[in-house]
């Protein structure tokens, strides 16, 4: 390990700093002219002399001008909301008439959720485990749109996986996509989640093929050994895994 | 986002000074502004953000198969003017890691915000809004356990 005190040694660089060096939290609130007036004249006067703290602030600018990744957002409204706007019926028609179309409305949906494939039967997006319920929300971005919970997929779409679980639960967690018979595990392996409402998994991804995909989360303070499941469709799942269905865009 | 613009910036720096290169920094600060999106909060305050990050950061690496992850992604050339330290001593990021993950959340926000965020004793009492005294006291126990796992031993 090096030994080195910046303050009484000579950095060959930059030199040593003038008596304590400026937090970085003071420097970033110089940067963005937050300091009070008298706080910004005795950071000038500090900048003024001390080389290495100057160095720290021109490499801050420097690093503050590459572009800042996108933020994702999901969209506000759920697909649960947009099915009621959907059911309701207008006051002018008659009763019998809205009953029909609320019936009609419903019967298109059931048929809308049904998957004749082998998921039919699977795992959805809640489950419940010790503590509380886990829920599985995916992000879909599209040529800059976003969509929560989509329903399909598209070549170029990317996926980022939201988890919401009861903290303070620290599971681990495998996302795998079941797709024509296979697995897939699109983000990366054996890494711990720190439960809290909507919590990112690090990392995003995208699905190929022409086969409806089934992307689902596994949580566990033990997890199966990696990417040894053997799984021919989502009833081999264990337990509590997290699922969602997406179809294929024509 | 506005904030997110303002203060995305400064927040990635002061996550890669703790987690270094690769895509933790940008998950944890868009995570963090996605959070703040969701319950509402439009106009958070620098240090307000500074806190959110550190525990972040910390929750993160908690994770042992994370943190020697994120020592085999080290690379030293990368981490700019360094003006952090501990006396007579530089940190080295895997003593660093391993004092963190001994210490409670409180010592161990607090060693951060000493040692890599440069921050003195007042100035960190000021942004977790307690006295200087119990700053120094958690400041004093991560610090012995750093010392006593440079010295090879157990706290």
């Amino acid at each position: 390990m090096t030994i080195q005190n910046p303050r009484t040694t000579t950095n060959p660089t930059h030199g040593a700093c003038i008596g304590g060096p400026l937090s970085w939290l003071t420097l970033d609130q110089y940067l963005l002219g937050e300091l009070s007036d008298e706080e910004t004249r005795d950071v000038s006067l500090h900048l003024e002399h001390c080389p290495l703290c100057r160095a720290c602030l021109s490499e801050a600018r420097r690093v503050d001008e590459a572009p800042l990744p996108a933020l994702v957002f999901p969209e506000r409204r759920s697909t649960c909301l947009r099915w009621f706007s959907a059911l309701k019926a207008p006051r002018t028609r008659p009763l019998w008439a809205a009953l029909a179309s609320a019936a009609a409305a419903l019967l298109v949906a059931m048929l809308a959720l049904h998957d004749p494939g082998p998921e039919a039967d699977g795992p959805g997006r809640r489950a419940s485990f010790k503590g509380g319920e886990a829920v599985l929300t995916l992000i879909r971005e599209r040529s800059g749109q976003i969509r929560q919970d989509p329903e399909a997929f598209a070549p170029g779409d990317r996926f980022k996986v939201l988890i919401t679980c009861p903290p303070p639960w620290e599971p681990r967690y495998e996302v795998i996509v079941l797709q024509g018979g296979e697995a897939t595990y699109p983000l990366e392996q054996g890494r711990r989640l720190v439960c809290q409402n909507r919590e990112p998994l690090p990392g995003a991804f995208t699905l190929d093929g022409q086969d409806p995909a089934l992307v689902c989360v596994l949580l566990g303070d033990t997890l199966p050994a990696p990417r040894t499941l053997r799984l021919p469709d989502a009833n081999a799942l264990p337990p509590g895994t997290l699922c969602t269905r997406l179809h294929r865009v024509p | 986002m506005e904030a997110y613009r303002r203060y995305g910036p400064a927040l990635l720096r002061k996550c890669r000074r703790l987690l270094h290169n690769g895509h933790d920094p940008e998950d944890i600060v868009q995570g963090l502004f996605l959070d703040l999106w969701q319950r509402g909060i439009t106009d958070p305050d620098l240090p307000y953000l500074y806190r959110a990050a550190t525990n972040r950061c910390l929750n993160l690496l908690r994770d042992r198969q994370t943190r020697a992850r994120l020592l085999s992604e080290h690379d030293p050339s990368l981490q700019g003017p360094l003006r952090s330290s501990l006396e007579q001593q530089v940190l080295d990021i895997d003593l660093l890691y391993r004092t963190l993950a001994r210490l409670d959340p409180s010592s161990a926000e607090v060693l951060i915000y000493r040692h890599l965020d440069d921050m003195g004793i007042e100035q960190i009492g000021e942004l977790l809004g307690t006295s200087r005294k119990t700053v120094a006291r958690r400041l004093k126990q991560a610090e012995d356990t750093l010392r006593s796992l440079c010295d090879g031993g157990s706290p």
